[in-house]
């Protein structure tokens, strides 16, 4: 029996220290993904040529969308990782408690997406290198200021961590009710393709409600406000789940 | 087979010989590849560093001006409207800076021959207005053309076409010119939502063609093919 008394700073602290250290594996699939992203890239997303009269015009088209894509869906895929049974033991290898594993489970998804935005804002001048050297006459459609580079980084990193606090809420009710949890991801999946085909009606709120937000405050706190919204569900959901059977 | 097939299947056999030595705990590769936390972190530094590099060397290399320039819309306008006066016979409210070359050639028969040196295509709208006159001098002039794609200017467009001259006759030609090759690169919509810039489809294609411009005196003898120019004004 301790008489020590163990702060909840310095647990959440050690759990994000041990998860750090522990699941390299997030990292290294970082990498391996952004190369792919790269690589995928590279290949552009379309071309077309025109014959012309005295000569033929080929055009292609590159852009960002495939390495912020593989970046999120890295999120993704292993905040839905963390919520698993594996993960879950592993937080109460410590003395730790259902808020404290969520608070240190919401750190290191904030530092995940850190990393993310970080490397694949950096990463994309790798993409920009190889159509400099490839073509000199590379047509940056829409290049960015000092200013923009810095509001798009933030507006990266909080769409980074909207998704991984959706992930985070589904992973923790699949992991409270496996149904229930692919019941709502496929509602979600529905759902989605639904707005995206629905333009002007109400149902496309879910879209125009973040994706078309111009003001860089009000779309921070739209974010964070959904994402508080997702970590609460998680919270609730997660229920009791500190005692394993 | 291409370049880009080639290398997708080297990669996946490379992917999967990696799979299969990492999965056998007796392998020795597999001992010297597991990398541990302090690796990982080293790992994970080198490559932000690399990227950093790359970052710094994109802004070394980008071009500081554009190949391609970026066409207003008064410009586009502004061909349009070219067109519209030269279809109507008004050539003199066309600004005289769109004129790339202007010829003025007396006959020495009073036949004059306009031949296009393609049958399947034709590179420019030939306008011929008659003028009263007994003259054999034909006054020509060729407009400038615009070809856009995605808001930008195809470069050297006129380039592309060459007028030859002889007493009788006029040939149309094309010059067979180098390919031409437009790489766009644009930032998705995370980069664009607080500008209010909507995703660019990337399908705007508009072409106006050069126009020839053609005064001939009604007393010339005009041997040409009809579907290949439009009389716009008849004495």
């Amino acid at each position: 029996m301790s008489l020590n008394e163990v702060s909840l700073i310095d647990v959440v602290k050690k759990q994000v220290q041990f998860k750090v250290k522990s699941y390299t594996g997030i990292f290294h699939s970082l990498i391996i993904l952004q190369f792919l992203g790269l690589f995928i890239s590279t290949l552009g997303e379309g071309s077309m040529t025109e014959p012309g009269y005295g000569r033929s015009i080929s055009v292609s088209y590159f852009s960002s969308s495939v390495l912020m894509g593989m970046t999120a869906m890295w999120l993704f895929l292993n905040t839905l990782l963390l919520t698993t049974r594996a993960y879950r033991d592993d937080d109460f290898t410590f003395v730790s408690t259902r808020w404290s594993r969520l608070l240190a489970n919401f750190i290191f998804m904030i530092l995940l997406a850190l990393l993310g935005t970080v490397t694949s804002f950096l990463a994309l001048n790798v993409l920009k290198v190889y159509l400099f050297l490839r073509n000199d006459d590379l047509i940056l459609t829409n290049s960015l200021t000092f200013s923009e580079t810095i509001s798009s980084t933030l507006v990266l990193l909080s769409y980074l961590i909207l998704i991984s606090a959706a992930a985070y809420s589904i992973g923790s009710i699949i992991q409270r009710n496996k149904w229930v949890g692919i019941g709502i991801s496929l509602f979600l999946i529905v759902l989605g393709a639904i707005s995206v085909d629905s333009v002007g009606t109400p149902i496309n709120f879910l879209i125009y409600f973040i994706m078309h937000e111009s003001s860089l405050v009000l779309l921070l706190l739209k974010i964070s406000i959904t994402s508080g919204i997702l970590f609460f569900i998680s919270w609730v959901v997660s229920d009791s789940q500190e005692v394993r059977l | 087979m291409n370049t880009v097939v080639v290398f997708s299947l080297i990669l996946i056999v490379t992917m999967s010989i990696a799979i299969k030595v990492m999965k056998n705990e007796n392998s020795k590769i597999r001992a010297i590849f597991k990398l541990n936390s302090t690796s990982t972190k080293w790992l994970l530094i080198g490559y932000i560093v690399i990227l950093g590099g790359f970052t710094i060397a994109a802004a070394f290399i980008s071009p500081s001006e554009p190949s391609y320039e970026k066409v207003a819309a008064d410009k586009i306008e502004q061909f349009n409207d070219v067109y519209l006066n030269l279809s109507q016979g008004n050539e003199g409210d066309v600004a005289t800076s769109l004129i790339e070359e202007q010829w003025s050639k007396e006959l020495e028969s009073n036949t004059f021959k306009i031949v296009n040196d393609n049958i399947y295509s034709m590179p420019l709208t030939v306008f011929i207005e008659r003028i009263e006159n007994t003259d054999r001098k034909v006054v020509a002039s060729l407009y400038k053309g615009l070809h856009v794609i995605n808001d930008y200017e195809v470069r050297d467009y006129m380039d592309d076409i060459k007028l030859e001259w002889t007493a009788e006759k006029l040939t149309i030609m094309e010059k067979k010119n180098l390919p031409i090759s437009m790489s766009f690169f644009q930032y998705d919509f995370l980069f664009k939502q607080l500008k209010e810039e909507r995703d660019n489809t990337f399908s705007d294609m508009s072409n106006q063609g050069p126009i020839l411009y053609l005064k001939i005196p009604d007393s010339v003898n005009l041997d040409v093919d009809e579907n290949m120019v439009q009389i716009i004004v008849e004495s």
